[in-house]
């Protein structure tokens, strides 16, 4: 779907947040992007999404252009919900900036609301809402256009761990239903192993690409393979643990 | 019991003053008692509620454009930094500038006494809404402002769909801040008129009741005039409440 050719971007001043990072993401793939804080990992995050520009390198489309407004959702580490809007008109937002029509755009929206779990508070406003809802109102937003391609910066960090667990379920089930493209950025090696096929490890200062690595499918944490695969990014990678 | 503290305790106070009043013997030209107020109330209601509609008209008139220029100028700022540059020192220097010294040279310049009055209480009343409009258009986070690029939103677009509601809050309570300080500016524009002979309002009855020693009446004008501050401020906070929906 986007191969990442040799990027780099450095902010005024001098600061080189990325350094000839490369690599590829496959249609229909889950690809974790982990490493600690300064790494880039949400600079990169933005460069894929059009909202920043790399000073070297390229992102290569396949289909030869960015994808259209809309073909991309986004979720951030804060919900960043509208709060004088609920929970419908939140997931709504998209396909309304869309031009989509106010009633086909809520039905899709009650829709993308129901599979996340929120079917009985499609009329909550965000304050009444606890942190994991708000989150599933996040994605239900960037799923409600139905994207190729979802982008995810450090959604769950802010999140308890059970909360976090669920939502790490919904996420895998979500993209497994659908197959769309996935780009998790995180700072837990446990979160990428378990949710993601590819995990791409990034050092910090500037940031760059240590390693690759293929995970194997898990449906529990507790699996001999989820330790082996937290294991291989531990050897790859001992900064992250 | 809560909810009935503000007037319970105006109660007792208007009974401990009106009990000073008789027990030390205090003349009314120097302290009325609240029932020597309310008499004068009401033997000169006729006047008192035209001077308070006259004064309630100028300070609704000001406030009005208070909001429409504060509002307007709070868009140009936070849409262009050259706009930023050029505006603010001088919405600064406004807010600084005594409106006691400049009310006497604009009341000579705009010549009509309503509209300078209007000028006059307008000048006191923007700052709040301008610089609440301004710090609530700056304040949306940056991960919405993606969100809208992400989706294709022009600039018109996150201003009425984003910024604007973002800044509702904050620009209420300017309002509401600036609906109090409207009702100054505009008694302290008629103390001023109302020094050059001009007839209008409360506070030109307070100064005529001042030159004749009617002390109860003066008291009595200065009621309406607290009551009318508290009257504004909970309409202006009755409509925030209405408005912002979180």
């Amino acid at each position: 779907m986007l191969r990442i050719e040799q990027v780099s971007r450095a902010y005024p001043g001098g600061t080189l947040a990325l350094r000839d990072v490369s690599f590829s993401l496959a249609r229909g793939s889950f690809t974790a992007l982990l490493g600690p804080s300064g790494c880039g990992k949400s600079t990169l995050l933005r460069l894929i999404a059009g909202l920043d520009q790399p000073s070297a390198g390229r992102l290569v489309w396949q289909a030869g252009a960015p994808p259209a407004p809309g073909r991309i959702g986004m979720v951030f580490q804060d919900p960043v919900l509208l709060p004088w809007a609920d929970a419908r008109a939140n997931a709504a937002l998209p396909l309304r900036l869309l031009g989509e029509p106010a009633a086909a755009a809520d039905a899709r929206a009650e829709a993308a609301l129901r599979r996340l779990g929120l079917g009985d508070f499609l009329a909550a406003r965000p304050r009444a809402l606890s942190g994991g809802m708000r989150m599933r109102v996040a994605l239900a937003r960037a799923l409600a256009t139905g994207p190729d391609l979802l982008l995810l910066d450090e959604p769950f960090a802010a999140l308890d761990e059970p909360t976090r667990h669920r939502l790490q379920d919904d996420l895998k089930r979500l993209q497994a239903e659908s197959r769309t493209t996935v780009v998790l950025v995180t700072h837990s090696m446990y979160e990428a192993a378990f949710c993601a096929e590819t995990v791409v490890l990034l050092a910090p200062r500037p940031g760059r690409v240590v390693a690759s690595l293929t995970m194997a499918p898990h449906g529990s944490r507790l699996d001999d393979a989820f330790q082996h695969d937290v294991a291989a990014i531990v050897h790859a990678f001992p900064d992250a643990a | 019991m809560t909810r009935f503290a503000p007037a319970l305790f105006g109660l007792l106070t208007l009974l401990a003053w009106q009990g000073a009043v008789w027990l030390l013997h205090v003349p009314p030209y120097l302290l009325p008692g609240p029932l020597g107020i309310a008499r004068a109330l009401l033997a000169n209601a006729g006047s008192l509620s035209h001077a308070l509609l006259a004064t309630m008209l100028v300070t609704v008139t000001a406030l009005a454009v208070a909001c429409v220029l504060g509002i307007a100028m709070a868009l140009a700022v936070a849409a262009s930094r050259l706009a930023r540059a050029a505006i603010e020192p001088w919405a600064v220097a406004l807010q600084v500038t005594p409106i006691v010294a400049i009310a006497p040279l604009i009341i000579v310049w705009v010549g009509n006494p309503f509209m300078a009055l209007v000028v006059c209480a307008a000048i006191v009343a923007f700052f709040p809404v301008f610089s609440n409009t301004v710090a609530g258009l700056a304040a949306v986070p940056p991960e919405l402002l993606d969100l809208f690029r992400l989706y294709g939103a022009g600039r018109l677009t996150v201003l009425l769909r984003l910024r604007l509601p973002h800044a509702l809050p904050l620009m209420l309570a300017g309002i509401r801040i600036s609906g109090g300080l409207a009702l100054v500016g505009a008694v302290v524009a008629e103390f001023v008129a109302g020094s050059g002979g001009f007839a209008s309002g409360l506070a030109y009855r307070i100064l005529e009741a001042g030159y004749r020693l009617e002390i109860p009446k003066m008291f009595a004008a200065l009621v309406l005039l607290a009551l009318a501050g508290i009257a504004i401020n909970a309409a202006l906070g009755w409509l925030a409440r209405r408005l912002v929906r979180e």
